[in-house]
């Protein structure tokens, strides 16, 4: 269904495309003009991408906007783009904060201006992509694309260990996405072996039921790749590191943007794929889930950087999205995505607070901070205001996120509810310790003296992060009004468990049965 | 005896692009004795032509169904003219990387261009038969020609030596052929593929263990002219020796040949024996992907690291060999048609940046090139990205393919080891791109072979890279569909 009789998604997913190439043709000395082209052009992407909202039907649960043509039809791929309530937010959540990360840019990044906002740009489509592809190959296409520019983004704008940071955040992520390009590989020839049919379509795969062995193999491998992404303790290694060494816009990005790759791979694939064997792993991933919120906020109470204690806290946060994720309710998937939001907007706005005093003062030590009330009130109030939607208090997004998923885990499993309840109140900790000796108590550091308050650039950008902060905070139906059908019918899917009795396990492909026996 | 009794006209036409080839070979030196000592590019030219022509020639012979000729010795169907094209544009980008460097290496002489058009021929030949003896006849010609083109440096002591190297164990490899061979003739009474099998496969026992080792003694010969482990050992010395534009050559261009002739060999003539030599392929394949990766961590030179990676890229192709099913053969296919682009683009920037001597292409040496050389930062990115199979690019195709094909035929372990040497050659691809962006700006001097042909050259491997890894689907239908065997 294609309600607009256009193509927009490939609107929204290429403008950026053309702007690197409008950028690449600039003269690399004129930043100005470089810095302005950028961002116009993915604040009209953002534009662009708004009629998504308001032409979006949300009584159903069809892909919506589709767009079809064949790519490579000899092997059933095919350019399939197309949206649901799942990924409506999430391609928005993209297109509104590039232009912010962006923005929050211009005074950073001094240095190869031109060569950063075209990989600014480019990440931009590769990210988009993910979203709104509905062919599972194109989908990985996207998915590998898309870390490229990442890479480069951190190796070279990066802090002084960048390039271990680099290394480390690509090996791991694309270790991860080789399983997934096996399991693809498997999936594809699978479903030709039951279905007669050579088809990536992410649809027609996620509504065919799958023998039970197999199935667990390729949860496995599809898990694998996307828990690297999320990610979920104990795969988040790389995320610290990655942050840290990433320039703020990279951070806003990483954290608002690239790990809701993972958490929706699970929503796309391993639920509804997969349901039987969602189902076995249900506890499993909610015991890592659970690691993953206390693990990631113990870490963070210890922390002296500020950076990475946001960072650690984007491990406890992700936490909950899969708990509620993997609740298996229709509340709980709500508030898995609702949580993936917010965090794109709490986190990122938390990194580019970060952002904003490290350009002036050079440091992220908490210890070299204290009484930044009085030295630059508004930073402060916009300070707590994010500190106090990451700690989930009520009327903030936040709390509507959290809220959601404890509920929604409550209804299915209790006990896991329960426990994962208490890490609201250590994040309380962590976040309330920083904050207070940030911002309050007298000033430590004499250099302090010379901050100077937001700008009108940083006004610019910080605004309409508050402004979604209490949006969601106060009235979520907006948003959650939009997600249902498609949550509903996704918990439908899981509910079936989908395993046809009349398909055996054992495998034959046409050919070749008499070298498999051999090998084995 | 009448000669025209046995060959006719259409024998003639049935192998035209190699006697294009020939031609302009003979064209070459011949027009070289004339040619005065600055005007030597010509040479280059004519040799451009003939590969063009040769082009033009199997495009127009594609699809015309398969032809056999000179009694059944040489067969031209839709996979050789496909090897041929692959072949023709290797040679096409290997002697546009040429032109400058044999001006500056002072190597301009015409022989260096007939060489590259005669071993061509061979190496067509070599991919166009069911006849061992003829194959044996190729490989030979083409290996002399590949010595010749390793040492052509002649007061460069690591190309003599890498030439000698080569000599020698290509000796070795060729006795093995020939041992083979000849058991395979004693046991069977022929040399043509199609007969080998039919009798093999009706084969007593012990005559079937037999021909069984008078196929290992002919892989080995193969084995060693596409680099597989534990034929392997000649390859980085001889690269990095080897003047770069046919170490770019040899890295792409004879593999080729070798790899078709290789399943013909295998798809055809060991039909019989085929549950034993996908177990061996299965080995070799993964001991070959693992062991060029593993290695290639540790260089410090970009031509023995591109070495190192055509090895494992040889394991990456047989893994498509042993899935033993016509997509694991179009697969390989493509995935030579791609490798020309990136693997010859590698090289071409790994020229940029030489110096007289034919040095200073250690990786270092790459420092800050995408900033002073935007351009080809971004294309040496491309080709590294894409020999590593990431995508968009060709290199991550040309894998999907062959590792789906593992897939299907059930190979889900090989398939697995595959992937996961991707992620660990990542690595090594990746430090180059490090290098190029990000220690440092460059205070070193590029480009002493500033010129317009190598530029092209370097644009042309990274556009094809691109554009077939975004549009495969041309391409890919003709490699599934030159697959008739």
């Amino acid at each position: 269904m294609n309600q607009l009789h256009f193509p927009i998604l490939s609107t929204i997913v290429f403008i950026p495309i053309i702007g690197a190439i409008l950028v690449s043709l600039i003269d690399s000395k004129k930043e100005g003009a470089i810095r302005w082209v950028t961002f116009i052009v993915l604040l009209l992407d953002f534009i662009v991408s708004l009629p998504l909202f308001f032409y979006f039907n949300s009584s159903t649960y069809q892909m919506q906007f589709v767009e079809k043509v064949p790519w490579i039809s000899s092997l059933g791929m095919n350019y399939y783009l197309g949206i649901d309530g799942i990924s409506l937010f999430l391609v928005l959540l993209t297109t509104f904060l590039s232009p912010i990360a962006q923005l929050s840019t211009w005074s950073g990044i001094t240095q190869k201006t031109k060569e950063f906002n075209i990989v600014l740009l480019l990440l931009q489509t590769g990210m988009l992509g993910v979203f709104v592809s509905l062919d599972i190959f194109l989908f990985y296409v996207f998915w590998e694309f898309q870390l490229i520019p990442m890479y480069l983004m951190i190796g070279i704008w990066g802090g002084p260990n960048r390039v271990f940071a680099t290394m480390k955040f690509f090996l791991y992520t694309f270790f991860g996405s080789v399983f997934m390009l096996v399991a693809l590989m498997a999936l594809y020839f699978l479903h030709h072996t039951y279905y007669h049919e050579y088809t990536f379509n992410m649809v027609t795969l996620m509504s065919q039921p799958l023998p039970v062995n197999l199935q667990f193999w390729l949860f496995i491998a599809f898990a694998l790749a996307f828990a690297i992404k999320v990610p979920m303790w104990p795969f988040h290694t790389w995320l610290p590191w990655a942050h840290v060494e990433a320039p703020t816009a990279g951070s806003v990005i990483l954290a608002g943007i690239l790990l809701k790759m993972g958490t929706y791979g699970f929503l796309r694939f391993n639920l509804p794929m997969f349901a039987s064997m969602t189902h076995q792993f249900v506890d499993i991933i909610l015991i890592i889930s659970l690691i993953g919120i206390f693990y990631g906020a113990f870490v963070a109470m210890v922390q002296p950087d500020i950076k990475k204690l946001v960072a650690y806290s984007s491990v406890s946060h992700l936490g909950y999205s899969m708990l509620g994720m993997f609740a298996l309710t229709t509340i709980g998937i709500e508030g898995s995505l609702m949580q993936m939001i917010n965090h794109g907007i709490s986190t990122g706005a938390l990194f580019l607070i970060v952002g904003i005093v490290y350009e002036r003062m050079h440091t992220r030590l908490i210890s070299e901070y204290g009484g930044l009330a009085s030295l630059v009130p508004i930073f402060s109030v916009f300070f707590m205001i994010f500190t106090l939607s990451s700690i989930a208090v009520p009327g903030t997004n936040g709390f509507i996120g959290e809220f959601m998923v404890l509920f929604g885990t409550f209804e299915s499993h209790k006990v896991f509810a329960i426990i994962a309840a208490f890490g609201g109140l250590f994040a309380a900790v962590y976040m309330l310790t920083m904050f207070k000796r940030v911002v309050f108590l007298k000033p430590l550091n004499p250099k302090l003296l010379s901050l100077t308050d937001f700008n009108i650039r940083e006004w610019i950008y910080m605004v309409p992060l508050v402004v979604f902060v209490f949006w969601i905070g106060i009235y979520p139906n907006t948003f959650l009004s939009k997600m249902h059908a498609s949550v509903n019918h996704l918990v439908e899917q899981t509910k079936v468990t989908n395993v046809n009795p009349s398909l055996n396990g054992k495998v034959s492909f046409d050919n070749k049965v008499i070298i498999k026996k051999a090998l084995n | 005896m009448n000669f025209l009794a046995y060959y006719s006209v259409n024998d003639l036409i049935a192998i035209a692009p190699q006697l294009i080839l020939t031609i302009f070979g003979f064209i070459v030196t011949l027009v070289d004795l004339w040619l005065p000592k600055t005007e030597k590019s010509a040479n280059a030219f004519i040799a451009l032509m003939g590969f063009i022509l040769a082009g033009i020639a199997s495009v127009m012979m594609f699809d015309t169904g398969s032809t056999s000729a000179f009694v059944g010795m040489v067969i031209t169907d839709n996979a050789s003219l496909f090897i041929d094209l692959v072949i023709i544009i290797a040679g096409i980008l290997a002697i546009a990387m040429s032109v400058n460097f044999v001006d500056r290496e002072d190597i301009n002489i015409g022989e260096y261009y007939s060489i590259i058009l005669f071993s061509s021929v061979a190496m067509m030949f070599f991919a166009s038969t069911y006849n061992l003896i003829v194959m044996f006849i190729s490989v030979e010609t083409l290996s002399i020609g590949m010595y010749i083109l390793t040492g052509f440096l002649k007061n460069k002591s690591e190309s003599i030596e890498a030439a000698m190297k080569y000599f020698i164990l290509g000796s070795f490899a060729s006795g093995f052929l020939v041992l083979g061979i000849g058991i395979m003739y004693g046991l069977f009474g022929s040399v043509d593929l199609n007969i080998i099998s039919l009798d093999l496969a009706k084969a007593a026992a012990i005559y079937k263990a037999l021909g069984i080792l008078a196929f290992m003694l002919i892989f080995i010969a193969f084995g060693f002219k596409i680099a597989a482990f534990p034929f392997h050992a000649w390859t980085p010395d001889v690269y990095a020796g080897a003047p770069t534009p046919m170490s770019a050559f040899m890295s792409v261009a004879p593999k080729a040949a070798a790899i078709l002739a290789l399943m013909r060999l295998l798809v055809v003539g060991m039909h019989p024996i085929q549950i034993e030599w996908t177990q061996m392929l299965w080995i070799i394949a993964a001991a070959t992907m693992t062991f060029g990766n593993t290695v290639a961590l540790w260089q410090k030179d970009l031509k023995r690291l591109l070495g190192y990676s055509s090895i494992s890229h040889a394991g990456y192709m047989l893994v498509g060999i042993t899935a033993a099913s016509s997509l694991g053969y179009g697969a390989v296919l493509f995935y030579l048609f791609g490798y020309v682009f990136m693997n010859l683009g590698a090289f071409s920037v790994a020229e940029y940046i030489s110096k007289k001597g034919d040095c200073n292409t250690e990786i270092a040496n790459l420092k800050g090139i995408a900033y002073k050389h935007p351009l080809i930062g971004v294309a040496m990115l491309i080709f590294m990205f894409s020999l590593a199979g990431v995508p968009p690019t060709v290199g991550f195709i040309g894998k999907y393919y062959l590792f789906s094909a593992a897939v299907q035929s059930h190979l889900y372990w090989l398939a697995i080891i595959g992937v996961i040497n991707s992620a660990i050659s990542a690595y090594f691809y990746l430090n180059v791109v490090v290098t190029m962006y990000m220690k440092g700006d460059a205070e070193g001097e590029f480009s002493v072979l500033n010129s317009g042909l190598l530029k092209t050259t370097i644009l042309i491997g990274a556009v094809g890279t691109i554009i077939f890894g975004l549009f495969p689907s041309y391409i890919l239908s003709i490699a599934l569909h030159s697959i008739a065997f």
